[in-house]
This record gives C-alpha cells, sequence and structure tokens, in this order.
C-alpha cells in the first residue's frame, strides 16, 4: 500500500513551518517516527529552503511543489521548484578548513549524509531533487 | 523555537527549544546576543538540551553566534546537544569549532575558571 501527499507552496521561507509540520504529521500517520522522521523532515527543509531561496530567488510567484510517498520500505520525496536550474557539482565543500565558520551552504551536504538517496535533475525549467529513505 | 536567557553565576544561558531553523529564530537569537555583548556579559552557553530538531539553518544562527561573541573578545559553549545534533556536528565537522558540554553544570563551571 502507498500513502501520499503533495504540498505546494509560494517561495517565502515563512511557509517552511508549516511545510515541516504537514510531513511530521503525514510521517506520523505512517508509523514513522524519531530519527527517521527527523533526517526526512530536516532534509526536506533543506531542499525546500534551497529551491525556494536559489530555485526560484524567494519569487512569490514561484511555486515549490513537495510530493512524499511512503510504502512498506521507503519514503521518496520529490521536490521540484520553477527556478533557471543550477550546477549541484559547484557547491563547495563546506567541512574544507576555510568554510568551517560559514553560516551557510551545508544544506545539500546535510542531506547526503541523512538520506540513502539523492538524486538532482536541474535545468532551464527547474530543479528536481529526490530523495529516498529506506524504513 | 521559543528562546529563554538566564544568568548562572558568570555565564548567561541560552535555552532555545523546539526547532531550530533560521528566519525569525535567527533574529531573535542574534538580538539577544547582541543584548548581552552589550553589557559586558561575553560568557555564552547554549544549552541545546530542549531543542528537538535543528537543520543548517540552526547551525548557522550557532556559528554566527559563536562569531559575535568570539569578536567581542568573548566565549560561547554548547551543552547537552541532544544525538541528532550531535550527528549534525559530526557530518559538518563543525564538531571541531564548538566546545561542548555533557551537563549544563559543566558548561557553566568552564567559565567558573
Amino acid at each position: 500500500m502507498v500513502a501520499e501527499k503533495e504540498i505546494k507552496v509560494s517561495s517565502d521561507p515563512k511557509f517552511l513551518g508549516e511545510v515541516i509540520e504537514t510531513i511530521e504529521v503525514f510521517l506520523s500517520g505512517q508509523g514513522i517516527k524519531g530519527s527517521i522522521q527527523d533526517d526526512i523532515t530536516i532534509s526536506v527543509s533543506e531542499i525546500v529552503t534551497n529551491a525556494m531561496v536559489h530555485g526560484n530567488g524567494l519569487d512569490p510567484s514561484k511555486k515549490v511543489s513537495i510530493r512524499i510517498s511512503v510504502n512498506q520500505v521507503k519514503v521518496n520525496v520529490l521536490i521540484r521548484d520553477e527556478g533557471a536550474g543550477f550546477d549541484p557539482g559547484r557547491i563547495p565543500d563546506p567541512s574544507a578548513q576555510e568554510n568551517l565558520m560559514k553560516t551557510c551552504g551545508r544544506g545539500i551536504y546535510i542531506v547526503k549524509a541523512l538520506m540513502d538517496e539523492v538524486e538532482c535533475d536541474s535545468n532551464a525549467q527547474g530543479t528536481g531533487v529526490r530523495l529516498l529513505k529506506y524504513l | 523555537m521559543r528562546l529563554e536567557t538566564q544568568e548562572q553565576y558568570n555565564a548567561v544561558v541560552f535555552t532555545p527549544k523546539g526547532k531550530m531553523m533560521g528566519g525569525p529564530d535567527a533574529e531573535k537569537f542574534h538580538e539577544k546576543i547582541k543584548e548581552y555583548l552589550e553589557q559586558d556579559k561575553k560568557n555564552i552557553v547554549v544549552d541545546l538540551g530542549k531543542v528537538n530538531w535543528m537543520n543548517s539553518s540552526g547551525l548557522g544562527i550557532l556559528i554566527s553566534s559563536l562569531t559575535s561573541v568570539k569578536n567581542a573578545a568573548g566565549n560561547m559553549v554548547i551543552a547537552r546537544p541532544t544525538e541528532k545534533i550531535n550527528t549534525l556536528l559530526i557530518i559538518t565537522q563543525l564538531e571541531k569549532i564548538f566546545t561542548s558540554f555533557e551537563t549544563l553544570d559543566d558548561a557553566v563551571n568552564y567559565f567558573k575558571k
């Protein structure tokens, strides 16, 4: 059995709290709690923030969509923005000594550590990031 | 995030509660840090024992606070990070820059020296 939830928000970080809360409620309803739930919600918060800020450039007319699905073995999340795309290979290593005191730039790095699979597809129509966590 | 502060001996203990995720949380935190630095209170303990969730923006709050305090010739340590926050500190290698204590008493005592 697959349970699904779709959320669409304007590119304003003030909506991030509501997005995370909605996903927490959805995951709890599927019996996914504790550390696994935190790994997923932290990762979603990172990618949604990137989508709003870097993807959509905080343009409130551009949306970020989040589709989450759960079955017995895994949680899949697809997050899409409507921005101009970016090259994920150009993100500097936040754990390098010269970057340690920087206040941002750790999002993708954290997501790769917390999730089992992360795929990114970026083009001129926007960026899609797929996150997978095995249960 | 809710934020309480309390002076203990010669340290100021910051106690954020709930989710630490940037935006208004960052403004609230930085305003309080600035307020205490202006009063020449430069020994800061951030008690993370009641932070049940943090993302990279939350880590950013801690880093910018540490920078502000050190620029004012003070020091900031963290106390009681949860297992998940410790994991984030290790992943990002920020464990190298934060002095961390398992108990709040140990963190406050650090400034008694």
